[in-house]
């Protein structure tokens, strides 16, 4: 690549004549092309000495978390010095695209870090290797959080393992610590402290609201943390294949959650995705916002540690209900021509070396029971919340359908415009979850005849 | 160009030709762009039209296979596909149709001598550089109620705190125009300017001779000779505004409620989201059609309205 | 609109002479109104164009969280993150191959087409025109599999080339279309005169016309240069290996689900914006007036 510096120097040297530009422009664009085909022959040989060369494809590419991929790679190649793993970032809203065509034209690596919603598609195009066996012949099953195991099961359409149950992220709601004590609030434990809270630590009169609520792209997350357990539903389908989301408990807690919109939230707030909420939290814009666990390093580097407190969604009038505790893995490709060196990393994932680094690096809850029981994990805030609240008796995990092949199409393109029409006052939540329960309802029904 | 599209094939008196022009040496010329077109985008081209007669959703396997003129029935019958077309009308009119306008006044600006026009022109110019992914960050903080502008202005007591420009009802549209002017301007400012440069002077001396004020010198010298140029650079820009789909994505998500959906949007969020290529396709094939049938009215109304041409 | 006339009417230099600063040689006086008709516009201009930039500079600039509205104390902590953590350089080298060699094709395909389009009539000229058009209609996002197929038969994934192949081709219609309108906009006599003077068409052209196409050259390779150095998508479809990725790439990394570094985004884009601001401060000085009385009397 040392080459590619060439062309700079070229136009750097010349006094620059009127004509004697586009020649040159000419020249350096020529040298650079064939300096960049030359190296890109030279690479592609690759693999020196014998050994297995792996192309890993990350789908989350925020720069801490590659450069801890890039250790926990070396870490394991350090273990397996006849295996070298290829690292390639792929940006969040492009990676499917580029998987898909990977796999329409037979191209696809041996490693990626899918999303359990990814996994229907994936798992629909045969694209991925079910993993069942391996795990049982390594003994790695026992050593691995049984929720987990079969939330990573459950994600998929036919109930195989194909994502290892790594890491898990959780839900949580953040909240500004320093507000809170300013205005002699203690950290929220019930959903009263929240709404008082809220109400609270709105000022609009000076840009400050309680809260910020995802009117926007992927709203559907924030609005199952913050509806579910309040309203203590603990699943996605009733036993006949009906969808929990016209329950009135649902709707009662929808209503809660919509009445925050305009009030204890900025009105912008009706079009705001992850991004739009994060910038609003992080400058001082609002006191409160749902996300995952997976954020807190992000809030920490904003604001500092002392100014960001995490809760669990708090308990609902008989349980407390889990969400977002959805695993965050790595899975192998069907294709890929080294599959057990490839299985070696993912188990290499789930060991306790691996996955204590990982882990911890993350800021995700460990999916080894041993590396779950070390003293860091309640180290950080966010992880802290999310486990105490997991501790709690009678405590229920719900889990997303992310099995069905339309669950996203429906919860991300189709109810957006809906969703949106709610919060302008256009559409009741009644109605709203009606209809969204209705769409879910038909998906179910179709994927339970087709599986039998 | 605009003449030649439209106009029969009509040779040129010999006098204004140069000597010893043979369709021979026309072909050699086009002929590196004829083979690129021909060996990267024909294939392509024609599988965009295949894929939109079969069922393909890439999480419905099972449902594959040929579906014949089903994704266009189902078209027909799509509310949706309906309220975005008339919504990428709106849009691609009221963007084009401004970045031209104001393109058009900052080259005429940018053309006269003055102080400082090279670092003018320079500053004037970079929003085109700027990448797509960074316009679009770049507008969503100076819209975002804490980060941008309107909590700067609201702290100085103009317009309220939690608002921003793009979910306002009534404000999103011309949020989003903005944004994309601040990028499209600058693209009709340079080609207008370049253009402008090969103006005979001698005209504008005949017109100041003739006492014609600015009004006319413009009308009578400039824009004729400006117009082809002008008339070709917004059809395709036209095409761009149509097939713009990250600033929108990005910004609005099409919303609030849809209201910001555009035909290529809702492809996007169609094939590339929701996996579903067959249908996708059938809206793409759409748009391309729709496409073709409006560019060659254009070309014939914009060639019709003046015959000065070559 | 009085602004479509230049104050230096009749004082224009002489065929191919150098661009030079000639306020000094302005005749008469601006008056009040006239002044304002310039400075009044490019003020409004300049205020539209720069307060987003300025949002970009400041975010660039001040530390992370911070909601100072000028960036003081100054941090350069977000430019050394993004410099280093990311590979930034390797990107930054990527994109300007891939956007100069870009340049370099359009431009020459776009004066090779745009010469026939312009001064050669030809049978299928109408028609090469439509299928030019048609060719934008169809987003390239559409055609992903099939285009990746065609560069892996050609052996050109993975290769710098398929980006400036694919760049090249999709710019190609605004190329051909823009460079055509500028040839024609060369008086035909100039080119005729040179040829009686015993000229072939190739010295002809390269005498007379090129120097007076260099606006037109300017404005076409800048277009073309502009968008290779910003296209994202054909970066992200047809590169698989971490180091033969583009600026765009680069960029994106830094938003995503889980957190969004403004800060380190507007220093990226910064940097990026940076050389292209320069380079076209240096090149456009060729945007101007060409055509003089006595080269069209020629």
């Amino acid at each position: 690549m040392t080459r590619q510096q060439h062309p700079a120097e070229v136009l750097g040297r010349h006094a620059l004549s009127r004509r004697g530009f586009i020649r040159t422009a000419a020249q350096a664009g020529v040298a650079m092309g064939l300096a960049s085909a030359v190296s890109a022959c030279g690479d592609s040989g690759g693999g020196s000495g014998g050994a297995v060369t792996l192309q890993l494809w990350d789908t989350d590419t925020r720069p801490e978390r590659t450069a801890n991929l890039k250790k926990l790679i070396s870490m394991f190649e350090a273990k397996n010095p006849g295996i070298r793993i290829n690292y390639l970032g792929l940006p969040t809203d492009q990676y499917m695209q580029k998987i898909n065509t990977a796999i329409a034209t037979r191209s696809t690596p041996d490693l990626l870090t899918p999303k359990a919603s990814d996994l229907a598609a994936l798992v629909a195009q045969n694209a991925l290797a079910p993993l069942d066996e391996r795990l049982k012949k390594a003994g790695l099953e026992q050593q691995i959080s049984e929720q987990m195991l079969k939330s990573s099961r459950a994600a998929a359409p036919d109930g195989k393992l194909y994502l290892t149950p790594t890491t898990s992220l959780a839900d949580v709601i953040y909240y500004r610590a320093d507000w809170f004590k300013e205005a002699g609030l203690k950290a929220p434990a019930t959903w009263a402290d929240f709404d008082a809270a809220a109400s609270r630590l709105t000022d609009a009169s000076s840009g400050r609201f309680g809260y910020t609520l995802r009117g926007g792209n992927g709203f559907f997350g924030q609005l199952v943390q913050m509806v579910y357990p309040r309203a203590g539903v603990s699943t996605f389908f009733r036993e006949d294949g009906s969808s929990t989301l016209d329950d009135p408990a649902v709707i009662a807690a929808c209503e809660k959650y919509v009445a925050l919109f305009g009030k204890q939230t900025a009105r912008s707030d009706l079009t705001a995705d992850f991004k739009t909420m994060v910038a609003q939290f992080g400058n001082g814009g609002a006191a409160m916002l749902s996300h995952s666990i997976g954020s807190y390093p992000n809030h920490v580097a904003a604001l500092g540690a002392e100014k960001v407190g995490a809760v669990a969604p708090f308990p609902g009038p008989d349980n407390q209900v889990l969400t977002g505790w959805m695993t965050t893995g790595f899975a192998m490709f069907q294709k890929s021509e080294h599959q057990e060196e490839a299985w070696k990393f993912l188990a290499y994932t789930m060991e306790p070396e691996g996955n204590s680094f990982w882990a911890q690096k993350s800021g995700y809850l460990p999916g080894n029971k041993t590396v779950a029981k070390e003293k860091w994990v309640t180290e950080n805030a966010a992880m802290k919340a999310a486990l105490d609240a997991a501790a709690k008796p009678g405590v229920v995990t719900l889990e997303q359908p992310y099995y069905l092949p339309e669950f996203s199409s429906i919860t991300v393109t189709d109810l957006l415009p809906e969703w949106q029409k709610v919060l302008q006052g256009s559409l009741t939540p009644h109605d709203f979850l009606t209809a969204a329960a209705a769409a879910l309802t038909t998906a179910k029904r179709k994927y339970d005849k087709e599986h039998g | 160009m605009s003449s030649t599209t439209a106009e029969p094939v009509r040779r040129p008196p010999a006098a204004r030709r140069p000597t010893g022009s043979r369709a021979g040496h026309a072909y050699l010329l086009i002929a590196p762009a004829v083979v690129l077109v021909l060996v990267f985008l024909f294939y392509p081209v024609l599988s965009v039209f295949w894929e939109s007669l079969r069922h393909h959703n890439l999480t419905r396997p099972l449902d594959d296979g040929f579906a014949g003129l089903d994704n266009y029935r189902a078209l027909l019958a799509d509310e949706v596909f309906w309220r975005s077309l008339r919504f990428t009308a709106q849009w691609v009119f009221v963007e084009v149709g401004l970045q031209f306008v104001f393109g058009l006044a900052l080259a005429l600006v940018l053309n006269r001598t003055f102080v400082g026009r090279g670092l003018a022109r320079a500053l004037a110019f970079s929003p085109w550089a700027v990448s797509g992914i960074l316009t679009t960050t770049i507008w969503i903080l100076l819209y975002n109620p804490t980060t941008g502008i309107g909590h700067y202005l609201a702290s100085m007591g103009i317009g309220e705190y939690g608002t921003s420009l793009l979910s306002e009802p009534g404000t999103t549209f011309w949020a989003l125009v903005i944004a994309e002017l601040w990028k499209g301007i600058p693209f009709f400012a340079i080609l207008i300017l370049a253009d402008l440069q090969s103006v005979p002077l001698e005209l504008y001396e005949a017109a100041n001779v003739d006492g014609a004020g600015p009004l006319r010198r413009f009308s009578s010298v400039t824009w004729p000779h400006i117009r082809k140029a002008v008339v070709i650079a917004t059809l395709l820009r036209a095409v761009w505004e149509f097939n713009n789909v990250d600033l929108l994505y990005t910004m609005t998500a099409g919303g609030p409620a849809g209201s910001t959906t555009t035909l290529p949007l809702y492809v996007a969020q169609t094939a590339i989201h929701d996996q579903d290529f067959g249908y996708g396709s059938a809206l793409t094939v759409t748009a391309f059609l729709l496409l073709t049938f409006a560019s060659m009215v254009y070309l014939r109304i914009s060639n019709g309205d003046s015959k000065e041409g070559k | 609109m009085s602004l479509a006339t230049r104050d230096d009417v009749g004082q224009a230099p002489a065929p191919a002479a150098p661009p030079t600063r000639r306020h000094a040689a302005r005749k008469r006086r601006r008056s009040m109104g006239d002044r304002l008709m310039l400075w009044l516009p490019l003020t409004l201009f300049l205020l539209f164009t720069l307060v987003p930039l300025y949002w970009m500079v400041l975010f660039a600039f001040r530390p992370t969280g911070s909601t100072a509205l000028v960036p003081w104390p100054i941090t350069l902590e977000n430019f050394s993150r993004v410099w280093e953590g990311s590979g930034f350089g390797v990107y930054f080298r990527n994109s300007i191959a891939v956007a100069v060699a870009s340049l370099v094709v359009s431009t020459v395909i776009g004066m090779l087409g745009g010469y026939a389009l312009a001064r050669l009539t030809f049978p299928g000229k109408n028609v090469f025109l439509v299928i030019m058009l048609c060719t934008q209609f169809i987003p390239g996002a559409m055609m992903l599999i099939p285009l990746f197929q065609i560069f892996n038969g050609l052996y050109l994934t993975n290769s710098l080339w398929s980006l400036i192949i694919a760049d090249t081709v999709f710019h190609l219609p605004l190329s051909l279309v823009l460079m055509a309108g500028f040839i024609r906009n060369v008086p035909v006599t100039l080119e005729e005169a040179a040829q009686v003077d015993g000229c072939g068409r190739i010295r002809a052209f390269c005498a007379v016309v090129l120097p007076l196409l260099k606006p037109g050259i300017v404005a076409v390779g800048s277009f073309a240069f502009i968008s290779a150095w910003n296209n994202f998508l054909f970066a992200i479809m047809f590169i698989s290996s971490q180091d033969r990725f583009t600026v765009p790439v680069g960029l994106s990394y830094l938003l995503g689900e889980f957190g969004s570094d403004f800060g380190a985004l507007a220093a990226g884009g910064l940097i990026a914006v940076a050389p292209v601001v320069v380079l076209f401060a240096y090149v456009q000085r060729f945007l101007v007036q060409g055509l003089s009385a006595g080269a069209v009397k020629g």
